[in-house]
């Protein structure tokens, strides 16, 4: 039982390691506000939502610089021409993602990293909530992976 | 080793006590400095707790003038009587003292206040409720992700949950674990009402499972409606430990969330934005059941002989006896003593016994009713041998859902824990279809209390 808790909690301390390694790679001016987005899913619904609303998320919480990790391929949003601040975006393996996914869903919450996630965090997943009553991935992506009003 | 004591009988959470402890050292700091003297006071960010701010204020012998949100879903309707307001319309008003109460989001207001052209610390203040509830040090937009303090933190929390988790599958070896942190009966009532569903069973007798608890008042329920498998543990533990370990692993493990909200904030943000209500955030979230279900309604044990002794000793008149529940865990009313007398006063001349249900510590009787503390096993047989109830959204509500009385369940305008769109029997479609459902807008309280005699 002992080695199986070892087991997660070494992935979630892989997981800070990556996400601090892309982190700091970018504070390098104590002015700036960085934020960290995690893409796993290739789900359109979300990443629709995500992107059509990522400027508004960066211009309220007064963002200069969103890094990107990302599992997915994201070029077809063609990011770069439409995020109006500093981008980064960086690759991860679906291994790292995994470690990554594991350390979000640990700590939760902070305020300079965000998850793009339906189906994460473990144990509670909100993908089939789409579609139930009038909540729809715009709602969700918007009030709470975003956390605007 | 601490050696801390828990109660878990308490009316408030030791936390929520220290952070409005807090709260209200800091505003009679700033009265000391005159800080108020001509001014109204706006309070932002407090939705939640607007009840508790208030009630802060009031005993400094203060009183809100404004309340305001950025939310539009809680801009011009009633809170505390007060129509709430958007935040960039506090611009408009003049000789306000802003007092931001928000730990989450005090940064963006402050922010917001300061493009407004307020000035902090002059027009403004935010409000932390002391130096615990202070942003973490070190937490700040050129530092980590998480600073290596807490992060050590949550990894021994985690390690401590571990533990518990392993010693409780020693015990009840392959049996599933459902963690009911929420201290609250009407959570572990509703849940109930789904489990057997989800588990394959008719009843909750026959759920295979170990449920964990939070308070000794629902721990005492899960006994009363036939749970087997009970633990209960301190509200910190859960928080701490175990919900710290469902974050890290709960994939991986046989431990389960029982309600909507611990984990994560994802069904908390519906609340407020869209049609779903509380009953959905079990069947919905919790479950995760795809199609709708009927309800299993929790049966609770027959002591009829028992009640009516109790009537016989108290005087109460079987059959025309109104008992009346003014008070929730989670939230206060806005009835005045007085309301509530007029209340009393109007059912007694129609010839009613009246009895208070005085569940928990502090709670008080109304004037010129018969305090009685209710086993929550005999709940639904006791207001059946009564034939009345009258009660604010409770917990206690959701118990009396099917009792075969006559129901008055009074909600609260703008207060989050007594919302008749989120915990409305009519909206969850739960109960017997004969609850009477009304609204306290806290303007129109008089006439409520009318209303509700006219039923009488």
């Amino acid at each position: 039982m002992e080695d199986m808790f070892m087991k997660y909690m070494a992935e979630a301390e892989r997981g800070k390691c990556i996400v601090e390694k892309y982190y700091y790679r970018h504070v390098n001016n104590a002015s700036q506000n960085i934020v960290m987005l995690i893409f796993p899913d290739n789900d359109s619904r979300l990443l629709s939502s995500a992107f059509r609303y990522l400027n508004s998320f960066l211009s309220e919480f007064h963002y200069d610089v969103v890094i990107i990790l990302s599992s997915i391929d994201l070029t077809e949003y063609d990011l770069h021409s439409n995020v109006l601040k500093k981008l980064y975006i960086y690759d991860l393996s679906q291994s790292q993602m995994a470690s990554v996914l594991r350390f979000y869903s640990f700590i939760q919450e902070r305020i300079n990293i965000r998850l793009l996630s339906f189906s994460v965090p473990f144990n509670q997943k909100a993908n089939d909530l789409i579609g139930f009553k009038d909540i729809t991935a715009d709602n969700l992506t918007y009030h709470y992976l975003y956390g605007m009003f | 080793m601490d050696k801390k004591i828990n109660n878990y009988d308490a009316a408030w959470l030791d936390e929520r006590a220290e952070y409005f402890e807090g709260v209200y050292l800091d505003i009679k700091k700033l009265k000391e400095r005159s800080v108020f003297s001509g001014k109204k006071i706006a309070i932002v960010g407090s939705w939640n707790n607007a009840a508790e701010i208030n009630a802060i204020i009031e005993k400094l012998d203060m009183s809100i003038s404004i309340i305001a949100d950025n939310n539009p879903n809680k801009q011009g309707v009633s809170r505390l009587g007060i129509t709430s307001q958007s935040v960039e319309s506090l611009a408009n008003e003049k000789n306000i003292a802003v007092l931001v109460l928000n730990n989450a989001y005090w940064r963006d207001i402050q922010k917001q206040l300061l493009n407004l052209g307020f000035a902090e610390n002059i027009d403004f203040y935010i409000v932390f409720g002391g130096e615990r509830f202070m942003p973490e040090s070190g937490e700040g937009k050129e530092s980590a992700i998480i600073p290596a303090e807490l992060w050590n933190k949550l990894c021994i929390y985690a390690e401590r949950g571990f533990i518990s988790y392993s010693e409780l599958s020693l015990k009840y070896p392959g049996l599933p674990v459902w963690l009911m942190h929420q201290p609250s009966l009407g959570d572990l009532y509703i849940f109930s009402m789904f489990l057997p569903v989800a588990m394959g069973v008719k009843n909750i007798s026959d759920c295979n499972c170990v449920l964990i608890v939070t308070k000794n008042s629902v721990r005492k329920l899960a006994e009363a409606i036939g749970y087997r498998n009970i633990v209960l543990i301190s509200f910190e533990e859960a928080h701490k430990h175990w919900l710290m370990l469902l974050k890290l692993m709960g994939d991986k493990l046989n431990i389960h969330n029982a309600v909507y909200h611990g984990l994560n904030g994802f069904f908390q943000t519906l609340v407020w934005n869209t049609q779903v209500t509380f009953r959905d955030s079990f069947t919905k979230y919790v479950f995760h059941f795809v199609n709708e279900v009927e309800p299993i309604y929790p049966q609770f044990p027959k002591r009829s002989d028992i009640v009516k002794a109790e009537f016989k000793r108290l005087n109460l008149k079987v059959g025309k006896t109104v008992v009346i529940s003014p008070y929730a865990g989670h939230f206060e009313a806005t009835i005045t003593p007085e309301q509530w007398k007029r209340l009393t006063d109007a059912l007694a001349d129609k010839g009613y016994t009246l009895c208070t249900n005085c569940g928990g510590a502090g709670e008080l009787p109304l004037p010129d009713t018969v305090p009685v503390f209710i086993e929550l096993q005999d709940c639904v047989e006791f207001t059946e041998t009564a034939g009345y109830f009258i009660g604010i959204r409770s917990g206690f509500c959701d118990l009396l859902c099917t009792a075969g009385c006559r129901k008055i369940v009074i909600y609260e305008t703008g207060a989050p824990a007594a919302s008749i769109d989120f915990f409305g029997f009519e909206s969850m479609g739960i109960g017997d279809g004969n609850i009477i459902e009304v609204i306290n807008d806290c303007i129109h309280t008089d006439e409520l209390i009318d209303e509700i005699a006219n039923y009488f």
